[in-house]
């Protein structure tokens, strides 16, 4: 009986620590899973954050290109006639089409003398409640 | 002690197993993150770069502006702000050889022509240029002469006697007024041939059996050259992919600034800046040596344009058209007078275009020019001069006459300053 009296007493302290060590180690675990799909999920939205304005420099990038490569004359017409413009683009996330949608605005101001103009590309999008904007400037000289 | 010694492992075991698992998934996370932020990173900084390369063209843009207002401008450097983005800015060198006569070397190296002028731009972000070298570009604007060594030289396509529009004719003379052309042209007897007239399109060209070429066809690419009937022509065509240059034609700043005038319907106009000149049937307006405006043209049934006596070479009349000229039936311009002496450069006030129409039994004896110009000779129009354009439509009976005086004559029309590359560095 002595020697399972003193035995005892060093199972239950065994076991008390186990349970404590899994239960810290189950806490840090849940801890650590949680901070990474935390993140995870913040990366994701990164991402999209990412991609919907690479997009809309992308599309003002674009426009601006086809701005000046109007002639000068030409410009407030084909400003008047394109824009604004509203243009969906489509990405293909997991396997399924999503589409995001963009509107370009220009706007066109001329110098006193006339013979410089400023062109102003903006892309306006929705992300969440927010409406973002990416803006693209450039002047174009008269002689284009 | 046995089951001691196991219940010691196992607790020794389970911890630092969370603990390394733990570990390795914060470490691969840690990795996500850093790439997650140097891809943001990247992506703000294509943007800023982006917007800095427009900054910096727009330094170009206006350094040309600045160009145009003086041509010997040459300061250090040139910087200023975007109009809606005062975080954006640009700085611009500035290296002025127009007035030289001799080459020089350009800051990067390169050398630059007499007449050139070179411009290095720099767009900055928060006054501060991007690392990398990103948003720069650079340029070596040009300011082209008028110069018709073309008798005819278009961005468009250029149909000779093709099709139903007969007896068309090319050809070319010494020079001077109309009177002193002669007919000397037997197509089909190459010893008639002169072939000192050159022809060019910037696009398709096609010489039909309906006429004759005796000029020299300059073609866009090969395609064209088996549109050329070398029967119809004196000259067997050379391919030349290059455009024409780019002239651009604005109202000098003198005459722009003056009020806007109504001109007289008959009789001596001075020279100024008029609205619409409309000379009615067999009337005649008579213009001095000097610089005009009009915003348009319309000469009635049998009415002409002719140039005072003391016009000369040296002083020419420079016609600057806004919008259109419209010549009916059996209307003339400048019957007494050589080509050179009666300059007409199309402004482009219409959309970007200017008109110049021959309707009928016209002819007129004028160098035309403009980026935007369109010229439009319907039936029996004879021409003398040279032209330089966006556009020609040759109709029936076309004789077009090339004043070989005109070829390497720099003439008086002042063409705007053109970026022909600002390509980023």
């Amino acid at each position: 009986m002595g020697s399972r009296g003193s035995v005892e007493p060093v199972r239950k302290s065994t076991r008390a620590t186990l349970l404590l060590e899994v239960l810290f180690a189950a806490i840090v675990f849940s801890f650590v899973v949680t901070s990474v799909a935390a993140t995870a999920i913040y990366h994701e939205r990164s991402l999209r954050t990412y991609e919907d304005r690479a997009s809309a420099t992308f599309l003002a990038q674009q426009e601006m290109e086809n701005l000046t490569a109007e002639t000068f004359a030409r410009l407030p017409v084909a400003v008047s006639t394109n824009y604004p413009l509203d243009v969906t683009v489509r990405r293909s996330v997991d396997g399924q089409v999503v589409g995001s949608e963009y509107r370009c605005e220009v706007r066109l101001d001329d110098s006193p003398d006339g013979t410089l103009r400023t062109i102003q590309v903006t892309v306006s999008y929705e992300q969440g409640d927010e409406t973002k904007q990416v803006s693209l400037e450039s002047d174009v000289f008269w002689s284009r | 002690m046995r089951k001691h010694s196991i219940n010691c492992k196992r607790r020794a075991v389970s911890l630092p197993l969370v603990l390394l698992f733990a570990t390795l998934l914060l470490t691969l996370s840690l990795v996500d993150c850093i790439k997650v932020r140097e891809g943001l990173s990247s992506r703000n900084r294509r943007e800023l770069a982006l917007r800095a390369e427009y900054a910096a063209r727009t330094g170009l843009q206006r350094a040309v502006s600045q160009l145009s207002q003086d041509s010997t401008w040459n300061p250090p450097v040139f910087s200023g702000t975007l109009t809606h983005d005062p975080r954006l800015s640009f700085r611009v060198e500035v290296l002025n050889n127009y007035s030289s006569t001799t080459d020089t070397t350009s800051p990067d190296g390169s050398t630059l022509p007499a007449g050139r002028v070179w411009l290095s731009a720099v767009g900055l972000v928060d006054g501060q240029p991007l690392s990398g070298g990103l948003g720069q570009a650079k340029s070596v604007p040009v300011r082209p002469q008028t110069v018709f060594d073309y008798v005819v030289d278009e961005r468009r396509s250029l149909y000779f006697a093709r099709g139903t529009f007969v007896n068309s004719l090319v050809d070319s003379y010494a020079g001077g007024p109309p009177t002193s052309y002669t007919s000397y042209l037997v197509p089909g007897n190459p010893a008639t041939y002169r072939m000192r007239a050159k022809i060019h399109s910037a696009n398709e060209m096609a010489i039909g059996t309906l006429g004759f070429v005796d000029a020299q066809p300059f073609v866009s690419s090969d395609a064209s050259i088996s549109n050329i009937s070398l029967a119809n022509t004196s000259v067997a065509p050379v391919v030349d992919s290059t455009w024409p240059a780019r002239w651009k034609y604005r109202v000098p700043a003198a005459l722009a600034s003056q009020p806007l005038a109504t001109p007289p319907t008959t009789g001596v106009i001075l020279p100024g800046r008029y609205g619409d000149l409309k000379v009615s049937a067999g009337g005649n307006v008579q213009l001095e040596s000097g610089r005009y405006y009009f915003r348009n043209i319309s000469l009635d049934s049998g009415a002409s344009i002719t140039l005072a006596g003391s016009v000369s070479d040296s002083a020419p009349v420079e016609i600057y058209l806004g919008e259109r000229a419209v010549l009916g039936t059996g209307s003339i311009v400048n019957p007494d007078h050589a080509p050179r002496h009666c300059q007409i450069y199309g402004v482009d006030e219409e959309n970007g275009f200017s008109y110049f129409r021959c309707e009928e039994n016209n002819q007129v004896s004028a160098t035309l020019a403009g980026l935007g110009l369109q010229v439009r000779f319907e039936v029996n129009v004879e021409f003398f001069g040279a032209m330089h354009c966006y556009d020609f439509y040759e109709g029936d009976d076309s004789k077009i006459h090339y004043d070989e005086s005109l070829a390497s004559q720099v003439l008086e029309g002042e063409t705007e300053w053109v970026l022909v590359d600002q390509s980023s560095l």
